[in-house]
């Protein structure tokens, strides 16, 4: 089967290009279709640039990303919206994710009300809540009033509007509890379908360990080890991936 | 439940409703002054010249020329309120623009916007303001342009901040990945969190604005008569000091209280609105 | 024993938010005190160092190497700061004075727990930061906080907070901050600095797997209530709380065993409902309401009770032998 994203030489930096810091460098990867691939890294490693990236919402400086065979900025160019579309994000602060001025009402449409034009009638919103586990009380909530984790499914529920063919997450429980981080991260799992993409964004090794059955470590900007997760997580090759293992299992509870 | 400082949720801070009352009375008394007051302001009494506050008739005195002194203060505050208004609105909107642009801009675009608006705070205000009048000759008009061009980069110099911090929100990222323009992220999502603090700033600058307007009549390049305006009326007490003290007293208490209200306004409306969003960040 | 509570709580407009009866720390213990949001265990640990919020207010005992802290006014406070507890934040950049040189910072704090003379005051910054593993003295002392890393601030901290040699260092989620490699070893010197010196350490975190890899005992909190506490390894192979166990099994960890993660993709224990709101949680058992394994006895508030330091507030606990009750009610 083709890979659905496919990056060659994927570089970036911020700034003027001879005085930039490279942020991501000579990157290489490709996912196929259906995986859920964890994306693992230090601060700074450039694995949250790597997804915006992907998913257009930063230009590469060098190299390129394919989407289904086409490059990105061709599909930005020429069809934004069916690109755009397909590949969406939910991101680590559930707080910062809403218009605090708007209803979740309002919020949760919006995806829909700007790529389509028109407004989600409450049983949909409805049903996009309950596919997250919510019921229709919170939609005429202001995001200060509901949870960390209410608000970061729907998040999932507000990207899930837009049926994506790749959802990326940034860290998407880090600011959660673990009783909460559990709920949502089976609600990540339980959307695996064969159509669906999950990249997962995580420095916490458990909970990529858990969800993905690939994995790619970054450091520096570079993708220094990939593979498949488990055999990764239990024999890492490069040594910045092995001092990650290893710092996970100093506090690992199993 | 309680908020930071400590008040019970609902009621209003002091300040609020001490400058909300001066504020009301003020333009009350603006309004009222476009249909009655009690006398002409500029009916000429040379019978009634220099009288004393609570005379017969005249509650707060007479000028050299017999004008009533409360007549003229009523007057005055219509005017005051009229310059302060259309010169504050006329410069939060290019401002505000401004800020905008210059949170939404990268580059070496930022750094020139931001250096243009730091270089307009560090005008001395009053001297442009004397040369367009000197250029432009005096009048409200006049005075209006001068404060609207004061005010403009320090609009724009408040907004860029919050505008920012907004824009670096991850709402903001979520909205570019679902298709939003540019242009309707700062229209509908970053200005109005913004919003509260503009409003507090207009306030404050409602205050600075009578001040402003009061100096400039004072100097006698603002409203030229028969417009009245209490920074001319500061002007010609002046000359009668020794004669008739209380001249002074009116318009300068009027111009105190007025840019005092306004000041307590802004204050009380900062408490209301922002520990509001402090408490709705603080989830 | 170093640090007793007896019958404390912290209550903060009007709302019981933490009720204690008792707790025990002796000497040279490194405990972890765990708790998601909402269970009261930065405010507990803050209370003991007389660092509450100011609209906060302490009632009951906490003994301090046999003074009393609760009541004590804000000098007493300060000067069992200065020499015998230590205290260290999450935030490293906001604990540190951006503007001074973290030399000069940390001579602050040597300063203030005794008067030596300059030279005698500089060897001993040397030695703190030769101690918190922070090599090139010299060249540490003349940054300013904004040029170290996370996990350099966090060392000066540490650095600041044993400066005078404290009987208890209280560390408020330390790590959460910073990559699980500088976490790594920031834990490893805490435990370190602990048996070197013989210091007691507090550690507060809501991650299990950190406060187990730094502590001889785990305490575990839930609605401002002690649930459970005992020694490290035994509390988490054998909970004795239900709330305790639901946390365990909600717990995604396990790195690298020996022939892949089995558990991959299946669905993780969640605990039903959510914390309540302040005010509003059950009478009884505060875990009520969203244990599987509620009994009629749940009504009642249960008291810590158990043998061997391994104590449990729970009227049906995990069998002892380790497996799971059926979750019958009575």
């Amino acid at each position: 089967m083709a890979p659905l994203i496919d990056a060659h030489g994927l570089s970036f930096a911020y700034g003027h290009p001879t005085r930039a810091d490279p942020v991501l460098h000579d990157v290489d990867l490709s996912i196929e279709p259906g995986t859920a691939l964890g994306i693992v890294g230090g601060s700074g490693s450039g694995k949250s640039t790597l997804i915006r990236v992907l998913c257009g919402l930063l230009p590469a400086t060098a190299g390129g990303v394919t989407f289904d065979g086409r490059r990105v900025d061709d599909w930005l160019d020429r069809e934004p919206t069916t690109f755009r579309r397909a590949n969406q994000l939910v991101f680590q602060n559930p707080a910062s994710s809403f218009d605090p001025r708007m209803r979740i009402r309002r919020s949760l449409g919006e995806p829909v009300r700007a790529m389509e034009g028109r407004t989600l009638t409450d049983a949909e919103l409805i049903g996009w809540l309950d596919r997250v586990g919510l019921g229709e009380e919170v939609l005429s909530r202001y995001p200060h009033q509901l949870s960390g984790g209410q608000l970061q499914r729907i998040a999932i529920a507000r990207a899930l509007s837009l049926t994506p063919r790749v959802l990326y997450a940034d860290e998407p429980t880090s600011a959660l509890d673990v009783s909460v981080q559990a709920q949502v991260l089976n609600l990540l799992m339980e959307l695996r379908e064969p159509g669906f993409t999950l990249v997962l964004v995580s420095h916490d090794l458990g909970v990529v360990a858990h969800v993905c059955e690939r994995l790619i470590v970054m450091d520096g900007g570079r993708v220094v080890e990939s593979g498949d997760a488990a055999e990764l997580l239990t024999n890492p090759s490069s040594e910045r991936a092995r001092q990650l293992v290893e710092a996970a299992r100093a506090v690992a509870l199993r | 439940m309680s908020s930071a400082n400590g008040r019970q949720a609902g009621t209003a801070p002091t300040s609020l409703v001490i400058g909300g009352a001066l504020v009301v009375a003020f333009v009350l008394m603006g309004l009222v002054s476009l249909v009655w007051t009690p006398e002409d302001p500029e009916a000429v009494n040379v019978d009634a010249r220099l009288l004393p506050p609570l005379s017969d008739g005249y509650l707060f005195g007479t000028d050299r020329l017999g004008r009533d002194v409360l007549t003229q203060v009523m007057a005055g505050a219509r005017n005051s309120l009229l310059v302060s208004v259309i010169a504050t609105v006329a410069a939060i909107v290019p401002g505000v623009a401004v800020g905008l642009a210059t949170a939404n801009a990268t580059g070496w675009l930022a750094g020139w916007l931001r250096r243009a608006t730091d270089l307009g705070v560090a005008l001395p205000g009053i001297l442009v303001a004397l040369v367009l009048a000197t250029v432009l000759g005096p009048g409200n008009q006049v005075t209006i342009i001068a404060i609207v061009v004061w005010f403009i980069p320090m609009v724009a110099r408040v907004t860029i901040g919050p505008a920012q911090q907004v824009l670096a929100r991850d709402f903001v990222e979520a909205a570019t990945a679902y298709g939003r323009s540019r242009r309707y992220i700062l229209w509908r999502h970053v200005l109005p969190n913004i919003s509260p603090l503009i409003i507090v700033q207009a306030s404050v600058m409602f205050a600075s604005a009578i001040l402003i307007e009061a100096a400039l009549s004072y100097l006698g390049v603002g409203a030229q008569r028969p417009t009245p305006s209490w920074g001319r009326l500061l002007n010609e007490a002046q000359a009668v000091l020794e004669v008739a003290p209380s001249l002074i007293v009116f318009p300068g208490v009027a111009i105190m209280l007025a840019v005092l209200g306004f000041n307590l306004l802004g204050d009380g409306l900062r408490v209301i609105l922002d520990p509001r969003q402090q408490a709705r960040a603080r989830r | 024993m170093m640090l007793q509570l007896r019958d404390l709580t912290v209550s903060i407009g009007g709302h019981q938010i933490v009720s204690i009866e008792g707790f025990d720390l002796p000497a040279g213990r490194r405990v972890g005190l765990v708790g998601e949001s909402g269970s009261g265990k930065t405010l507990t640990a803050m209370a003991l160092a007389g660092l509450q919020p100011r609209e906060a207010v302490l009632a009951g005992s906490i003994q301090f190497e046999g003074t009393e802290v609760v009541g004590r006014d804000a000098q007493g406070l300060a000067a069992l700061r200065r020499s015998h507890i230590g205290v260290v934040f999450q935030d490293p950049l906001g604990a540190l004075n951006p503007t001074m040189r973290i030399g000069r910072q940390i001579a602050e704090a040597v300063r203030l727990s005794g008067d030596l003379p300059r030279a005698a005051v500089r060897q001993r910054v040397r030695e703190l930061l030769e101690q918190v593993q922070l090599p090139d003295a010299e060249v540490m002392i003349r940054r300013y906080p904004h040029q170290l890393s996370g996990g350099q601030r966090q060392r000066v901290l540490i650095a600041i907070a044993i400066a005078s040699g404290p009987r208890l260092l209280i560390a408020d989620e330390p790590t959460t901050a910073l990559d699980t490699t500088v976490q790594r070893e920031l834990l490893e010197l805490i435990v370190r600095l602990s048996e070197e010196r013989s210091m007691a350490v507090l550690f507060v975190s809501h991650d299990l797997g950190v406060v187990r890899a730094v502590s001889d005992h785990i305490a575990v909190m839930y609605g401002g209530r002690l649930v459970e506490t005992g020694p490290a390894r035994e509390l988490i192979t054998r909970p004795r709380h239900r709330y305790t166990e639901a946390l365990l099994a909600a717990n995604p960890g396990h790195i690298g065993v020996e022939g892949s993660s089995p558990r991959r993709g299946t669905p993780l224990t969640t605990i039903p409902g959510t914390v309540p709101a302040l005010g509003a949680f059950p009478s009884g058992c505060r875990f009520r309401g969203r244990c599987r394994y509620e009994v009629e006895a749940c009504t009642q508030a249960p008291a810590l009770v158990g043998r061997d330091e391994h104590l449990a507030a729970c009227w049906n606990p995990p069998e002892a032998d380790g497996e799971v009750a059926d979750g019958s009610a009575d």
